[in-house]
């Protein structure tokens, strides 16, 4: 009986199968790599407001500072989103009777909340705070973007904790004189690092990287 | 017993007009029959009903938690590890018989070694896998790899867990290896005599193409010896590490130097004695009478007696280095693992480890295929037990005697336990039955008639000398 | 503090709308408002999700699903979203009040602390008050007016018991409220006897009946020393000799714990040379008989004998012999002349001569009223009166003894002469003596009314049952153990639309004040009249000022006392004839907390039991009984009987078995027991045994074994261990907790420093470098008293869950701080150490170098870090921990609260109302992932941002740990060591200071000071 013998294209099986095994492994790094990261799977994201509120108009055009609405800010933890009673302040003169304020004038009316929806949104288990990097001197637009440029607020950072990382290993890039902070225009003067490192040596800001900074 | 009375045609004398044939057909008889003797089913059976259970407790436990398994405070770990340590020590005999014995030059080995290297591999298959299971949230033991991620997180490396993770990843690789290589001749060998298509295709993938050239033969030897060299070091290494999980750890009866090569010995020790109760069942069913001889098993019986009798002296060692260490909390471990709550696990441990094997100092016991099998038995047993006994006897009272327990295993437990056992037996056996269970090309390698020229010549000498 | 205005202002607009209000608590569940998201099902809800998540959620933050923000319409003045805010009310217990300070979560009550300036609290408060959060979120409270009519239990609302009302006063005050009976707790609560004198005075003929648990003995006594009943209570900061007689004056049991621990510890700082010496005399052994310096165990019943005899020895020390009265005869008692008594009632009288008007003498409220007058009369006789014991004339009690007018009241139910009862609070169908048989006669009274929190035992014998407003959810107000005006106000408005005592009685009362906070500003007007009195009051929780006068009553030459046998000591005590005592209980007082899981989990402070009670004895008398440690036995009394474990109790006096109350319920809830819900009693009702004759000590117990074998739940050893084990750890006790007498102390002061052995080297370098802040503890073992005040401070902070009487069993309690207790010597005379073991911190971590994902790393301020979103689960770090601090969560043990796992959901909103007290500071910890004690990080971090907001650094003692913020006695004591100057530096500089397993090299942040006792010379 004949021995059996393999077609002879076989022969290039195993260059191929080499070929495979060394390239999978990185292919897949770099799957989760990319493909997994909020630079990939949440930066961008623009969900639909019950109200369309433009912060290009309010916050751009007409110039209101953030902290007429987020109030809180300096104070707490969350810059707390304003009650109706906020938006009625001038929507009771200006607008009364558009459409697209319904839900507002309702929930004014009603007590009953406008349900917006989150858009910069980390796990729950990171505890951020906004009065500590506000006050530091951490502009709103250093993690939010150019919301004054935004008629729908969308996610600009990746807000990953290697994102976060990164500034508090070397805050300088990212600082400006405190009041500053909701001047979304504000451009360093000069070297912005070198300016940075100033502010850093001048308000004694030395971020922390322990664990327990964040999670609790 | 029926399975002895049926005719089992493995029994019979193989075919063939000279040994090396006879050896061939002694062999591959085995993957080449039609079906398997009874008994072969029989096993099979219980095996894999013990698999399916292994599959329902840990699906059962990753259900609900590992609360499941009677782990507690103070005994964080119980049966998972005790069986990891337990399946990784198996996992020891295959790569020493082949590597050491063959860079030792001791031929017999070629009797056993590829079903002891199978051993190995379904061993660690076995160890590998309790790791996985017996974290809290099993579905992320992957974070204990290095991979790249946005949270700039990387494993911690100076736990000897992490240690683990590299070291039985590289023994299981390498004896893989090992273990496939041997067996490319063999299977080039299958392949040649298969007589279905299908046997002819799958077999062919697996030989590699190999046609025997000496060529191919030279090179193979060369891989071989390279290979073994590379192994050999790592039958040391692989349970040394496992060894610092405890050994670098604060726990009186953990902390301790000598675990290294005491665990290395006990690996051994457990590992031949899983050979030896494998063998002898195997030898009896399959006709391999002639090539796994008494003379090999009464071999591996010594062995047995020697790394018991290291087995013992770390027992003793342990309970001196206690006392002098001036410890009283390792005085006291030691003392609650020989007269404490455990008493029971540490004597049954002694017993079976120290006492039983010392039969084989009797030429009958040692010769005896089922005085081999019963007293390999319980070795294997007894080196469960140490594992146990170094690990929850310990972990139940340490320190503070405000945080002293007793740990209780639950029925998940037992179902794991027996379940890993599932895994290993069902895999063993499709093993035996469809793969080459004796290295036919070196056993003919080894065969007296492989050395015809070469007795002759000694005899030529030896008539000089006379003249 | 923020002003209570705006809390005042805050409750009424919730008043106006409580319909909103209803929906935003509905919103809790579904998608919750920005100002309550950090504790929003969603932050929960994640961490259930990492159980199928977290394969992504480690790699990334992915998004799980829209979070909403819902801010409010109108935003309410002086509250900021997500900043806590704080509010000072009081909560009574045993009739005395405990000044609390509530923080509030966006109106959320979170968590129970003592309000540091309430003169009985003093920052601190017991278990009890702070598990009472609990009991507010309990699911099983009731939710609805309810009418029982034939068995048929049907719900009815408000408005048709009013109805029932108008109809019933109509026909009673044709009568002058003939048939109208009020039950109630005797109260320190002005309002309340407001009420009770408009209510008696509209129904001149109604009566009012007081009973409680723990018994009026302590003002009989004072009527038979007196001749009046008199309120007293110590200040023990002023004593040099203290002594119990049979009494836990720390424990938690009793009214003035928290203020006596507070005292007693002022006079026990060695280090300053200033120790007083406390004497206990008891039967089974307390908190103050395990800090005593000595400590005489004898059965209760001869407790009147002893004191009897010291009074006779003292009088005689002290009086000039005309003005001994035939009361001071020392009585023949045989157990007087045992050389060891003698000589402790000797060494005690002279000590008690010596420290004329610096001594206390304190007698239990289960002693008969001739122990407390003896005690009344040694004091007074020591001039101790107004010095180291207080009296104040008796306001609010009703003169007549409790007993008998409960007696009274149910023969009149029987005899069909009662028909109203109104019970207010009390729960008399569980508690009130069996041989009363209360129940039975329940059901001859038309209309019973109970007012009760829960549907108990009583509500679901009576016609009508009322939910009963929690003290967080009404106003009201309570006198403090001094006497100090206490105000009670809500932080919330009634979850399950119950109403306050006050507001029942006004209905009843057919009062013009129908509302809480009018009724008590009525009571007040006096005094706090002007809206800023009131305002300030309010704010501060209690009225300054209002503690009585001082004074001096006058001794009222006592009569003769009558001796039976058993006092005497002359009969024997063998089985049949055993001495049972019935103690509230440590965890679930008289049975009202008896649904509280936080109370119930924890460990008693001596027995280390959670989950039940037991049959406690002596390990002698055991042996006797051939009785071993959780053998089932069967207590026969008078033909009563109940089966319970027995458990070993050292230092317990021969012949005494000791049971606590409050167990066995049939209907506290889904907790403690619920018969339709197939919920066990947890533990055994000893109120089976309790008659009117046999209320607190009661003789001719017999005890059989049953045969059978319960598994008892203690956190630690059972005192019954092997002989391997009991060796191993006494041996090594002196290491563990380091104590010495005051000799020994002014002799070698540095006694505790040194470790034993030399410490390990280790491999590591220090895995940071400290600068700045470097957090520490010093936990000084003489202070702390074991009353487990921290552990429920710390369960309460940091979400910890529980895990029940099966797993506490396994031992997989999950509780960060425990207090191990030590006995030492003989069963007979054991010595007790405590000894709080929170994580400590080690700077050499062992945890640390061990876990394969960094899941636990060190922080530059030497904290171990604890990620739980990190950890994997692989418990190396227990294993590896010497302390065993750490704790692991085998299951989903928080699932019924957070109700959302990947395979299940809870949607029941009565099950998850229990997660509005979770503190939204803290992660709560999915199944399968390690946790422990970090030094409350998050009120460091929080503390920590406010500081660097206002550009200034913190202030030593500004961070206060949960547990060090409750400790009564300030045993626990947090602070940064790189200030030299802070407590905590110059307390672990102290010779006392010593490191736990220093030679282990762990290098711990935790210092614990030496225990220091101090004995009388001639008893040492």
């Amino acid at each position: 009986m004949l021995p059996f013998v393999f077609p002879r294209w076989a022969n290039k099986t195993r260059q191929i199968a080499g070929v495979v095994l060394g390239v999978a492994p990185i292919y897949l790094i770099g799957l989760v790599w990319y493909g997994a990261s909020p630079k990939t799977t949440d930066v961008g994201y623009m969900p639909k407001q019950p109200v369309p509120y433009s912060h290009a108009l309010h916050a751009g055009e007409l110039g209101i500072d953030c902290r007429y609405c987020h109030s809180t800010v300096e104070r707490a933890g969350h810059a707390a989103i304003p009650p109706a009673a906020t938006c009625m302040n001038c929507h009771r003169f200006i607008w009364q009777e558009s459409k697209k304020l319904g839900p507002i004038r309702e929930s004014a009316k009603s007590g009953k909340e406008v349900e917006w929806i989150k858009v910069h949104d980390l796990p729950d288990y990171v505890y951020f705070n906004h009065s500590a990097h506000v006050t530091r001197g951490v502009g709103c637009a250093t993690c939010h973007g150019r919301v004054d440029r935004m008629v729908q607020v969308f996610q600009r950072e990746p807000l990953s904790m290697s994102w976060c990382l990164d500034c508090h290993r070397a805050p300088e890039k990212n600082l400006r004189p405190p009041e500053e902070v909701t001047n979304m225009s504000w451009k360093p003067p000069g070297d912005p690092v070198a300016f940075g490192k100033s502010l850093r040596e001048k308000n004694h800001i030395d971020p922390p990287t322990d664990c327990s900074t964040c999670h609790r | 017993m029926a399975i002895w009375t049926e005719a089992n045609p493995f029994l019979d004398p193989p075919a063939g007009e000279n040994s090396f044939s006879r050896i061939t057909h002694n062999v591959t008889r085995v993957a080449e029959a039609e079906k398997p003797p009874k008994a072969w089913f029989i096993a099979l059976g219980i095996s894999s009903t013990m698999l399916a259970i292994f599959g329902i407790s840990i699906a059962y436990v990753f259900w609900n938690g590992i609360g499941s398994w009677g782990n507690m405070h103070p005994v964080m770990w119980g049966f998972p590890i005790v069986n990891f340590v337990f399946w990784i020590g198996i996992g020891h005999a295959g790569t020493l018989i082949s590597a050491i014995l063959f860079l030792l030059r001791q031929t017999w080995r070629t009797a056993i070694n590829r079903f002891a290297e199978a051993m190995t591999i379904f061993a660690v298959m076995c160890a590998g896998i309790f790791p996985g299971i017996h974290v809290g949230r099993p579905w992320l033991p992957y974070w204990m790899f290095p991979i790249p991620n946005q949270m700039s997180m990387w494993p911690q490396f100076r736990s000897p867990l992490e240690w683990d993770i590299f070291a039985v990843g590289t023994y299981f690789t390498v004896s893989l290896m090992f273990w496939f290589m041997g067996m490319i001749p063999d299977l080039a060998t299958l392949r040649d005599r298969a007589t279905s298509t299908p046997r002819r295709l799958i077999y062919g993938i697996l030989a590699m193409g190999w046609r025997g050239s000496s060529r191919q033969w030279h090179r193979y030897e060369r891989a071989y010896l390279i290979l073994a060299a590379l192994a050999t070091p790592l039958v040391l290494s692989v349970h040394s590490v496992v060894s610092f999980d405890f050994a670098t750890s604060q726990l009186p009866g953990w902390h301790t130097t000598i675990f290294p090569p005491y665990f290395v010995a006990g690996a051994i020790f457990g590992g031949f004695a899983m050979v030896l109760t494998l063998a002898v069942p195997a030898r009896q069913f399959f006709g391999l009478k002639r090539l796994i001889a008494i003379r090999h098993l009464e071999l591996m019986n010594k062995i047995l007696i020697a790394t018991g009798l290291m087995v013992g002296y770390a027992y003793g060692m342990e309970f001196f280095i206690s006392w002098y260490s001036g410890s009283p909390y390792e005085g006291f471990a030691f003392v609650n693992r020989a007269f404490g709550p455990y008493a029971w696990a540490y004597w049954t441990m002694v017993t079976c480890n120290v006492l039983i094997p010392q039969l084989h100092w009797f030429k009958e016991v040692r010769t005896n295929p089922w005085a081999t099998l019963a007293i390999g038995i319980a070795v294997n047993v007894g080196m469960w037990f140490e594992r146990f006994v170094i690990i929850c006897t310990s972990q139940s009272r340490d320190f503070l005697p405000s945080s002293w327990g007793y740990f209780i295993p639950t029925p998940f437990d037992y179902m794991t336990l027996c379940g890993s056992f599932g895994l290993f037996f069902t895999l063993f056996l499709l093993f035996c039955r469809y793969l080459p269970m004796v290295a036919m090309a070196e056993v003919k390698a080894a065969h007296p008639d492989a050395h015809a020229a070469h007795a002759q010549a000694h005899a030529a000498v030896t008539e000089a000398a006379r003249a | 503090m923020k002003s209570q205005k705006s809390s005042y202002w805050r409750s009424l607009a919730e008043l106006e709308n409580s319909a909103e209000f209803r929906e935003l608590l509905e919103r809790e569940f579904a998608a919750p408002p920005e100002n309550v998201r950090l504790d929003s099902p969603e932050r929960r809800r994640f961490m259930q999700l990492m159980g199928a998540s977290l394969a992504l959620a480690g790699v990334t933050s992915c998004r799980w699903q829209k979070d909403k923000l819902l801010p409010f319409s109108q935003q309410p003045e002086n509250m900021v979203p997500g900043e806590p805010r704080f509010f000072a009310t009081s909560m009574e217990l045993g009739g005395s009040a405990n000044g609390l300070l509530v923080t509030s979560y966006d109106g959320r009550p979170i968590k129970v602390e003592g309000n540091p300036e309430h003169p009985s609290s003093g920052g601190a408060a017991n278990l009890f008050h702070q598990a009472s959060l609990l009991s507010l979120y309990d699911p099983d409270r009731s939710e609805s007016v309810v009418q029982r009519s034939g068995g048929a239990r049907q719900v009815s609302s408000w408005d048709a018991f009013e109805a029932l009302v108008k109809e019933r006063t109509a026909a009673l005050r044709a009568n002058g409220g003939k048939g109208l009976r009020v039950l109630a707790e005797p109260s320190s609560s002005p309002s309340l006897a407001d009420m009770r004198r408009r209510l008696l005075a509209a129904f001149p003929s109604a009566q009012w009946i007081e009973f409680s648990t723990e018994g009026d003995n302590q003002q009989a006594g004072s009527l038979l020393a007196f001749g009046s009943p008199y309120r007293s209570h110590p200040t023990l900061g002023n004593a040099n000799v203290v002594l119990s007689l049979d009494c836990d004056l720390v424990g938690p049991t009793h009214p003035f714990g928290v203020a006596n621990a507070r005292g007693l510890v002022k006079g026990r700082t060695p280090d300053s040379g200033n120790m007083n010496r406390l004497y206990a005399v008891e039967s089974t052994l307390t908190l103050t008989g395990s800090i005593a310096d000595h400590r005489l165990p004898l059965r209760s019943e001869l407790v009147k004998a002893f004191a009897a005899a010291l009074d006779a020895e003292v009088s005689a020390k002290v009086l000039p012999p005309a003005e001994l009265g035939p009361a001071q005869a020392k009585p023949q008692a045989n157990f007087l002349k045992d050389p060891k008594v003698f000589k402790f009632l000797a060494v005690l009288a002279s000590d008690l001569a010596e420290n004329r008007g610096a001594s206390a003498i304190l007698a239990g409220a289960h002693q008969p009223p001739e122990v407390h007058a003896l005690a009344h009369r040694m004091n007074a006789v020591l001039s101790n009166i107004g010095r180291t014991v207080l009296y104040r004339p008796e306001l609010n009690r009703t003169p007549d003894r409790e007993l008998e007018s409960l007696k009274r009241l149910t023969e009149e139910m029987r005899a069909g002469a009662v028909d109203t009862l109104l019970i207010i609070g009390a729960n008399p169908a569980l508690t009130a003596p069996a041989d009363l048989d209360f129940a039975s006669a329940l059901g001859k009274v038309s209309a019973s009314i109970a007012l009760g929190e829960y549907e108990d035992e009583t509500a679901r014998l009576c016609n009508w049952h009322l939910p009963l407003a929690h003290y967080l959810e009404s106003w009201g107000d309570a006198r403090a153990h001094d006497g100090t005006l206490s105000l009670i106000q809500p932080l919330i408005l009634p979850l399950h639309g119950g109403r306050s005592a006050l507001e029942v009685l006004a209905l009843f009362a057919g009062d013009n004040r129908r509302e809480g906070l009018d009724i008590v500003r009525r009571t007040h007007a006096a005094l706090l009249g002007s809206d800023r009195a009131w305002n300030k009051a309010v704010h501060d929780g209690f009225a300054a000022g209002t503690t009585p006068p001082r004074f001096f009553p006058t001794l009222k030459p006592l009569s003769a006392l009558q001796f039976s046998a058993r006092e005497l000591g002359d009969s024997n005590v063998s089985n049949g004839a055993l001495e049972l005592v019935f103690l509230p209980d440590s965890k679930v007082y008289d049975g009202r907390f008896a649904n509280n899981s936080w109370l119930q989990e924890l460990a008693d402070p001596l027995s280390k039991q959670s989950w039940g009670n037991a049959a406690r004895m002596s390990p002698k008398t055991a042996a006797e009984l051939r009785v071993g440690e959780g053998d089932l036995v069967q207590l026969t009394l008078a033909g009563r009987s109940l089966e319970l474990p027995a458990i070993f109790t050292p230092g317990q006096a021969e012949g005494t078995v000791a049971v606590s109350l409050g167990y066995g319920r049939h209907a506290a809830g889904h907790v403690g027991g619920l018969d339709e819900a197939g919920v066990e009693p947890v533990g055994a009702n000893a109120y089976a045994l309790r008659t009117i004759e046999a209320f607190h000590i009661a003789p001719s117990l017999s005890v059989a074994r049953v045969g059978g074998h319960q598994d008892i739940a203690t956190t630690q050893d059972l005192y019954a261990i092997d002989p391997v084990g009991k060796i191993g750890s006494e041996g090594r006790l002196s290491e563990l907790v380091r104590e010495a007498t005051l000799e020994e102390f002014k002799k070698e002061p540095h006694f505790a420093r040194e470790a034993p052995r030399e410490p390990l080297l280790s491999l590591w370098s220090d895995p940071v470098s400290y600068q700045g802040h470097r957090w520490g503890m010093s936990i000084d073992l003489n202070r702390c008293i074991g009353c487990n005040a921290c552990v429920v401070a710390c369960v309460s902070e940091n979400n910890i869950p529980v895990v029940g009487k099966a797993n506490v069993i396994k031992g997989r309690e999950m509780f960060w701080l425990r207090v191990d207790r030590y006995f030492k010597g003989p069963p007979e005379e054991p010595q007790v150490s405590f000894q709080p073991i929170p994580c400590q911190q080690c700077e050499n971590a062992p945890c640390e170098q061990v876990c394969p994902v960094g899941a636990t790393m060190h922080s530059h301020e030497g904290l171990n870090d604890m990620v739980y979103n990190r950890c994997i689960g692989t418990r190396y770090c227990s294993s590896n921990c010497p302390y065993k601090v750490r704790r692991f969560n085998y299951f989903n043990y928080h699932l019924d609260k957070v109700g959302v796992t990947p395979f299940n959901v809870v949607t029941d909103r009565k099950k998850l109302i229990q997660h509005m007290a979770f503190n939204p500071e803290v992660t709560v910890r999915a199944r399968g992932v390690m946790e422990k004690c970090t030094f409350c990080v998050q009120r460091i971090e929080k503390t920590k941002i406010k500081a660097k907001n206002a550009r200034r650094s913190i202030q030593d003692g500004e961070i206060k740990t949960a547990c060090q913020q409750t400790c009564p006695t300030d045993a626990i004591v947090f602070g940064d060591l790189s200030d030299s100057a802070s407590q905590v530096a110059r307390l672990q500089a102290l010779p006392r200071a010593y490191a736990l397993l220093e030679e282990l090299n762990n290098r711990p942040r935790v210092r614990y000071l030496a225990r220091v006792r101090n004995p009388h010379p001639e008893l040492a």
